[in-house]
């Protein structure tokens, strides 16, 4: 039979490499650095908690903590004072010594280490006159926690001891499985100006002296406990967010009578602190679906900042499984709001902004929240809060759970560039959408920036697309790019904690939005990953999941194998770089090429009288005028004559071009190798072939296109797919390039 | 959080921070000898806001870069403020550059420079302190090509120029 001889002409093919390179230094063992080389050494062992399929197992068990508090603005201070009731669920299998909480103001106290860990230095630094007096005439702000007391439900004192941001309670006998602790904080803080002196919170200032007060991480906190950190105190330096507990949530609030307020959950007193038009004017939003409903109009607003009432009123919330609260007050807001339908029920998207925000917010503000919660529910869950708040806060964008602080103002006379209407458009999708990851999909934040960070932008990066189609989400592979070609000395692999990483932005947003793009659109195709996606969501809502548990759902629900990528673009910092080395066209023949007349004579085999087909290049004895069609070799024919019937029918067309292509990859990464093949007929055809291409030889391999026409172009990753970070390898014919200068040198000249 | 540039402002204000106006990236500066030309050609690109801060505070004016308003003659202005801040030697000795045009895309301008008659490059200096004045931890990514060879200086204000050999 043909088909023997050729299996082993092409084994003896391999035995003859293999020969070659009998030498010793052949023998240097190695471990196993492929890179299709599972995860096992990089994922933990999976265990009852958390299974090899990525979901919490039969005995994953998580805290619970309740909070009830009486929280009091001293505006004309501009300080915050708390009672604060803890009730401490531990539903672990552990017995607990201590708790530990989290004090985030103490970042901003006198003895804060924050700023004695960054260095600084005279070399070069100039300072206008602001910046001077600032750095070197004002006295330092007082601020962190001022702890008044922690005491026992019954009223007598807890044993405490504070370590920077951390605070442990010093428990008087273990806390057991199952059972619950209840004690209490008294505090007060002093409320930074973050519009001047940075701050996720704190407060703005306006010329007449009032205030927009944007308020978080204003109470002690407590840690999370859980069986892959023991208790999570790393301490906060400033940079790497929060790991937090769900519970339910009791908060009054007091502030001026004149103050208008939006918190984390429901209002349980519109009664007392809104005014019956206000409440009637709810009533309309919860119905209107199409545009937003002022609660405050702005000609309202601009009367109630002109007054300073000195009486107060409360405001009451409850809010149930939230891991945070947060709220914001000023008698300087704009209030709207319109009803969303997720999946048959309602939400509220709602606005809380100065008149300096419009005519910008109240354009786009409420709008963009109601899109948001849309299209990331379809991609996770249906969102299960009851409202979602965007707050104007200039020079921010921060998200809690069910409020978000977002920057975006428009000059003094209300215009604005479209680049600030897309900002604010992305801080809003992007800050809203924070609600998903990591205010439900509650992973550790001072562990892993990209777990919210990166999911939510790229779930952020397909709202905006609805949006806008056009929207410019920077956060495609193409846009990752320049950060990923840059100097390796300033590149970390996603996988680091977040408070050692150069630069933070690309590192923990873009490139992980931009991965899980490609992974989407180029890798696993949108009906797998969608699924395993919001698998990976719906299974860890009001849960705490690790990269693992991400990383292992994603294949086990969509039978994809992913380790290469994962160990790739999250844990290393390789590049893409695929190109095309050569194409060498082949031709049919019946007389014997040089290459194949050499294999024959090494191993005293003839040629002679042999019906064979030969695949012949271009060059020394061999001239193309002399190719043959496959209808020109006679024994062919006569062997397909010989088919019966049935047989001849299943075969096809003989092709009439036959082309080799070598694929270089001198990237560190694997991807998939996207080839746009052009013909002389102009049309086009696309081939992807998997990564698992470069499985056993990961710098070049070879693939064979046999075609009815002639190509005249092919074209490695053409729409941008991969994050090539060196196209001019990626055409053959090698395109001379008319490179982006010269273009617009050219362009200038016209 | 969304991630903001404000961190630049991180060693201005005492303390650390995260907001402002968009993501952090540093500047790139491509630069690239053309053997058939003769000649060195620079892309710059910066943030679009962080380059109108700079202008307005410079010169006193707002250029309100990338929309109507933007004056005729801000490519003066450009020209001006990058001969100040980005400086070529070559073979020890300072070249001037000519300033052809910019270009906005997104979030980012580009700026396009040329030295012309440079029949090699075998020793290059370069100093940027573009945008180091307002932001202290400004970084400025310079990466070059020339002749078939790479390689990169991160410049920073403690540490603003840099020398190549190729
Ligand atoms: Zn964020």
């Amino acid at each position: 039979m043909k088909k023997t001889f050729f299996i082993m002409f092409s084994f003896l093919l391999a035995l003859g490499t293999m020969a070659q390179e009998n030498d010793k230094s052949k023998y240097q063992g190695h471990t196993d650095q492929n890179k299709f080389k599972q995860m096992k050494d990089l994922l933990p062992t999976p265990n009852e908690q958390r299974t090899a399929s990525g979901a919490p197992g039969h005995q994953y068990t998580q805290q619970k903590v309740d909070y009830v508090m009486d929280i009091r603005l001293d505006e004309k201070n501009s300080q915050i004072h708390g009672d604060e009731k803890i009730t401490y669920h531990n539903n672990s299998k552990d017995y607990l010594e201590y708790l530990w909480l989290q004090l985030d103001q103490n970042v901003r106290a006198a003895n804060s280490k924050t700023p004695d860990i960054n260095s600084d230095s005279f070399n070069a630094a100039f300072n206008g006159p602001q910046s001077f007096t600032k750095s070197n005439l004002e006295k330092p702000f007082e601020g962190g926690f001022n702890i008044e007391y922690v005491k026992n439900a019954d009223g007598s004192p807890l044993s405490y001891l504070i370590n920077q941001t951390m605070m442990r309670i010093n428990l008087a006998k273990p806390l057991a499985p199952g059972e619950t602790f209840d004690f209490q904080i008294k505090w007060w803080y002093n409320i930074n100006d973050y519009f001047n002196d940075g701050g996720r919170s704190g407060y703005e200032p306006f010329p007449d002296g009032n205030k927009c007060y944007t308020i978080a991480q204003f109470f002690p906190r407590l840690c999370v406990y859980n069986n892959v950190e023991g208790w999570q105190n790393m301490q906060f330096w400033g940079r790497s967010e929060f790991a937090l507990e769900f519970g339910d949530y009791d908060v009054k609030i007091t502030v001026p009578s004149d103050h208008i307020m939006e918190a984390t959950g429901e209002l349980q007193n519109e009664k007392e602190v809104l005014t019956a038009k206000q409440r009637k004017r709810w009533e309309e939003a919860r119905k209107t679906y199409d545009n937003p409903v002022f609660i405050v109009t702005q000609e309202e607003a601009i009367e109630n900042e002109k007054g300073r009432a000195t009486d107060t009123k409360t405001w009451h919330y409850k809010a149930n499984n939230v891991r945070d609260f947060a709220f914001a007050t000023s008698r300087k807001y704009i209030w709207d709001a319109m009803a969303v339908n997720i999946n048959g029920h309602n939400v509220m998207a709602v606005s809380l902004y100065p008149k300096e925000g419009n005519p910008l917010w109240e354009e786009h503000s409420t709008r963009v929240v109601a899109n948001t919660l849309e299209e990331y529910s379809k991609l996770t869950f249906d969102y299960p809060y009851s409202k979602a708040v965007s707050v104007n806060a200039d020079r921010q964008g921060m998200e809690y759970p069910m409020i978000c602080f977002n920057f975006g103002r428009p000059s003094a006379d209300g215009t604005y560039s479209e680049r600030l209407k897309h900002g604010m458009i992305g801080v809003i999708t992007h800050e809203v959408g924070h609600n998903f990851f990591p205010m439900i999909v509650n992973s550790d934040e001072r562990q892993w920036t990209w777990m919210d960070e990166g999911l939510n932008s790229f779930v952020e990066t397909l709202a905006e697309l609805d949006y806008d189609p056009n929207f410019d989400t920077g956060n495609l592979p193409k846009d990752i790019v320049r950060y990923m070609s840059g100097d390796q000395k300033f590149l970390s692999p996603i996988m680091s904690q977040g408070d050692y990483v150069h630069q933070f932005g690309p590192n923990a947003y873009t490139k992980p939005a931009a991965g899980l793009y490609m992974l989407r659109h180029t890798i696993m195709g949108e009906e797998l990953f969608d699924y395993a996606f919001r698998t990976y969501a719906q299974r860890w809502m009001f849960k705490h999941p690790t990269p693992a548990d991400f990383f292992r759902t994603m294949e086990d629900a969509s039978a994809m194998d992913l380790d290469w990528f994962w160990r790739g673009w999250f844990y290393t910092t390789d590049v893409t770089d695929i190109g095309i080395k050569e194409v060498k066209q082949y031709y049919l023949t019946d007389q014997p090429t040089e290459a194949a007349k050499k294999f024959a004579e090494q191993r005293n085999f003839n040629l002679e009288g042999r019906q064979l087909v030969y695949y012949a290049e271009a060059g020394d004895n061999f001239d193309p005028k002399n190719a043959k069609k496959a209808s020109d070799f006679p024994f062919l024919n006569e062997y397909i004559n010989g088919l019966s019937p049935e047989e001849k029918a299943e075969l096809k067309e003989a092709p009439s071009y036959f082309y080799q292509v070598t694929f270089e990859k001198p990237g560190g990464l694997v991807m998939p190798i996207i080839a746009e093949i052009s013909y002389a007929d102009g049309t086009k055809e696309r081939k992807t072939f998997p990564a698992q291409i470069w499985r056993y030889d990961e710098n070049e391999i070879n693939k064979v296109f046999k075609t009815d026409k002639e190509i005249t172009s092919i074209v490695v990753d053409p729409d941008l797919e991969t994050a090539d970070v060196d196209t001019t390898n990626n055409a053959w014919p090698q395109e001379t390039q008319q490179t982006d200068f010269e273009k617009f040198k050219n362009e200038m000249k016209n | 959080m969304k991630f903001y540039k404000l961190i630049l402002l991180a060693l201005v204000f005492p303390l650390v921070a995260f907001t402002g106006l968009h993501k952090y990236y540093v500047s790139l500066t491509q630069v690239d000898y053309n053997e058939k030309s003769q000649a060195l050609q620079i892309t710059m690109n910066v943030f679009i806001d962080d380059m109108e801060m700079a202008m307005n505070k410079t010169y006193n004016k707002s250029f309100n870069l990338f929309t109507d308003k933007e004056p005729k003659d801000s490519g003066t202005y450009f020209e001006e403020y990058l001969k100040k801040h980005f400086k070529v030697k070559l073979e020890g000795k300072e070249m001037t550059y000519k300033y052809i045009g910019r270009k906005y895309e997104g979030d980012v301008v580009y700026f396009y420079l040329e030295i012309e008659h440079v029949p090699d490059v075998k020793t290059i200096e370069i100093e940027n302190t573009t945008l180091m004045e307002f932001f202290d931890l400004q970084k400025n990514l310079v990466k070059l090509k020339v002749k078939g060879k790479f390689d990169s200086l991160m410049l920073t204000k403690d540490n603003a120029k840099g020398v190549l050999n190729f």
